[in-house]
């Protein structure tokens, strides 16, 4: 599989100004992601590591600095367009729809695109069957199915985005350790046998062991770079 | 085409607060018809209170002392009417009679009052039922010109008159100095020849009060053709013809030259100033115009009160939507569409409890349609406004702050 960097920070700060007080979130960052590799960010509560994601994903844009999407700096994008086509994010409490069924909760963002409705669920269907879940899935809502299900849902609608980048904050941090084992599995998968561009920000050291490339971030700085994937957990 | 089916599915999904929604805006439209209706009803009243309650008025000399007997100058009268303000008009010309050749100026007291006028209603001593006519003529011969009289019964037994006979008197005026004072004296009009048609049994034994000979005011007016005495009106009464219009009327008065009566100034029989008997219409008036007013004074605050229901009714609801907003937002749905999606669902659920609304009010009040349509747009106006400002507001969150937090 051919790795092209597909997003580059540069410089990257984030400070959050508050009444009382101002915080510098993420100072200084700078590291690249390419596709076809898992990337882990590991860090402890506080250490700025959802913010750095919050600004990959364009929810947020560097007080400092610049993001590069293929060369092409975030800030002259159009950022909505960018999670539509691009990149999109899995969270730790899943985040679905919840009270559409899982079909329609993956349709969505193709839906929003302009796919027709009916055009979208049967590439839903593929996405679901992709992710390893069976049809009987299909019709049911977020709270009828169990964490695994609900975060491998995620997964597909998150891959229905069609984009080469996957960002997923703390994936398992709601699973427990098999289908934690089936979602980092997964993601594994989409890295390297679809040349998707994974990062995980987590603080569960054994899913960063099991990253390519692993950045440990501290008080907002990048601190430390490493890791091999190895596709299981201990 | 997304964003119709997105609020399809988000009305259908979301029952429970959808039909929250329709059932405040509902309500409030509900409260609003009722409200109009409160308003529409006292204005209804207003405009039955002229027709229920007449104003009546009459013209009087200038201490308000009397409105009988007066000088009344016949062109006042006519710009009077010319207004369109009055209508039921009922006038009296007054001249003194003599049999010929019994009047001379040392022997005032064989004169007797003539009185021309087009009701009975002028006059307090006697009423329609009290005379009795010869065959073929009635009260309407008051309306007409022709020469023919009534008279006083006792007047008919002094002078031996019998109905059916032709009565023939000579008319005098009486005269006026500047100041409408009479004075001693009087001025002959000429020699008047009438059949009596009938007879009244006045109640007051009084001379003065009825007059003994009666005839049609317009008959009297063609006695004075012909001569160079000026003819008066001797008493005038009316009723608005819009009794909401009193105050234009006495605007029109005034530029006629109509005064108000002042009980300080002298005895004059010049009529030039109005009794309008307008009390119980303005009591009356007064009060409803007064609870209109504060029915119409609440209307800001009431749909202050509306935006203010549309902003915390939208903002509680759309609240607990945050995060399905967050994560719209997140899979790339831009800020506008979210607010486009949530703005129209709202206002499709808005329009249907105003509708709703509108249509259980007819079973309470009966607005016109156009008060109706007005109170729904109104409504939607301002709630969607309050609305529009709650959207604004709750899209200013932090996706990830409300997606990152943990269930």
């Amino acid at each position: 599989m051919v790795k092209l960097s597909i997003l580059k920070a540069k410089e990257v700060s984030y400070v959050y100004k508050s009444k009382y007080q101002t915080v510098e979130a993420v100072s200084d960052v700078s590291c690249t992601f390419d596709t076809g590799k898992v990337y882990a960010i590991v860090g402890h509560s506080g250490s700025g590591k959802t913010t750095f994601l919050s600004l990959l994903a364009g929810l947020d844009l560097p007080t400092k600095g610049e993001i590069y999407l293929e060369d092409k700096p975030m800030s002259t994008l159009d950022r909505d367009k960018y999670r539509r086509n691009t990149a999109s994010v899995v969270y730790q409490s899943f985040n679905l729809f919840p009270l559409l069924t899982a079909l329609e909760n993956v349709a969505y963002p193709m839906e929003l695109k302009g796919v027709p409705t009916k055009e979208a669920k049967e590439k839903a269907k593929e996405l679901i069957s992709k992710v390893g879940l069976e049809e009987r899935i299909y019709n049911q809502l977020p709270l009828m199915m169990s964490g695994g299900e609900q975060q491998r849902v995620a997964i597909a609608r998150a891959l229905a985005v069609g984009g080469k980048i996957l960002l997923a904050d703390e994936p398992t941090g709601n699973l427990d350790t098999a289908n934690g084992n089936i979602v980092v599995e997964l993601l594994g998968k989409l890295a390297h046998d679809e040349g998707y561009a994974v990062i995980i920000i987590t603080h569960d050291m054994s899913i960063a062991d099991r990253a390519d490339v692993v950045y440990t971030m501290k008080d907002g700085k990048l601190a430390t770079k490493g890791g091999s994937f190895n596709g299981t957990t201990s | 085409m997304f964003v119709f089916h997105a609020i399809q599915k988000n009305i259908s999904r979301h029952r429970k607060k959808s039909f929250l929604s329709v059932l405040i805006s509902c309500m409030i439209v509900l409260f609003l018809l009722l409200y109009m209706g409160n308003i529409e009803k006292n204005q209804a009243q207003l405009l039955r209170l002229g027709r229920t309650i007449p104003v009546t008025g009459s013209i009087c000399n200038i201490d308000g002392s009397q409105d009988v007997g007066l000088q009344i100058d016949f062109g006042m009268l006519k710009k009077m009417r010319d207004t369109g303000l009055i209508k039921d008009e009922v006038t009296a010309m007054e001249i003194w009679a003599a049999l010929p050749g019994t009047y001379s100026e040392s022997a005032m007291g064989i004169l007797f009052r003539f009185e021309g006028t087009n009701s009975f209603s002028i006059f307090s001593s006697f009423t329609p039922k009290d005379v009795s006519y010869i065959d073929n003529y009635d009260e309407s011969f008051l309306k007409g010109s022709e020469a023919v009289c009534i008279v006083r019964d006792r007047f008919m037994r002094e002078q031996n008159i019998k109905l059916g006979d032709e009565l023939e008197v000579e008319a005098y005026a009486p005269k006026y100095d500047d100041e409408g004072q009479t004075i001693d004296d009087f001025e002959k009009i000429g020699l008047v020849k009438m059949k009596v048609i009938g007879s009244y049994k006045s109640k007051t034994q009084s001379r003065n009060e009825a007059p003994y000979i009666i005839s049609s005011d317009k008959f009297m007016e063609s006695i004075y053709e012909g001569t160079n005495v000026k003819s008066y009106a001797s008493a005038a009464r009316f009723t608005l013809r819009n009794s909401l219009k009193i105050n234009e009327f006495k605007d029109e008065m005034e530029k006629i030259g109509f005064l108000p009566t002042n009980m300080r100034s002298g005895f004059s029989r010049v009529g030039k100033a109005l009794t309008i008997n307008d009390e119980t219409f303005i009591m009356s008036a007064t009060q409803l115009t007064e609870s209109l007013n504060m029915l119409k004074s609440f209307a800001p605050l009431i749909f202050i009160i509306v935006a203010a229901i549309g902003f915390i009714s939208s903002y509680l609801l759309m609240q607990s939507r945050q995060h399905e907003f967050a994560i719209m937002r997140s899979l790339g749905t831009g800020r506008g569409k979210c607010f486009r999606i949530i703005f129209l669902e709202s206002m499709i659920l808005a329009l249907l409890g105003s509708i709703i609304g509108a249509f259980v009010s007819g079973f309470i009040v009966n607005l016109m349609f156009k008060t109706t349509v007005t109170v729904l747009a109104v409504f939607l106006i301002f709630y969607m406004m309050g609305t529009a400002i709650a959207l604004l507001l709750l899209n200013r969150f932090s996706v990830m702050a409300v997606l990152s937090k943990t269930d």
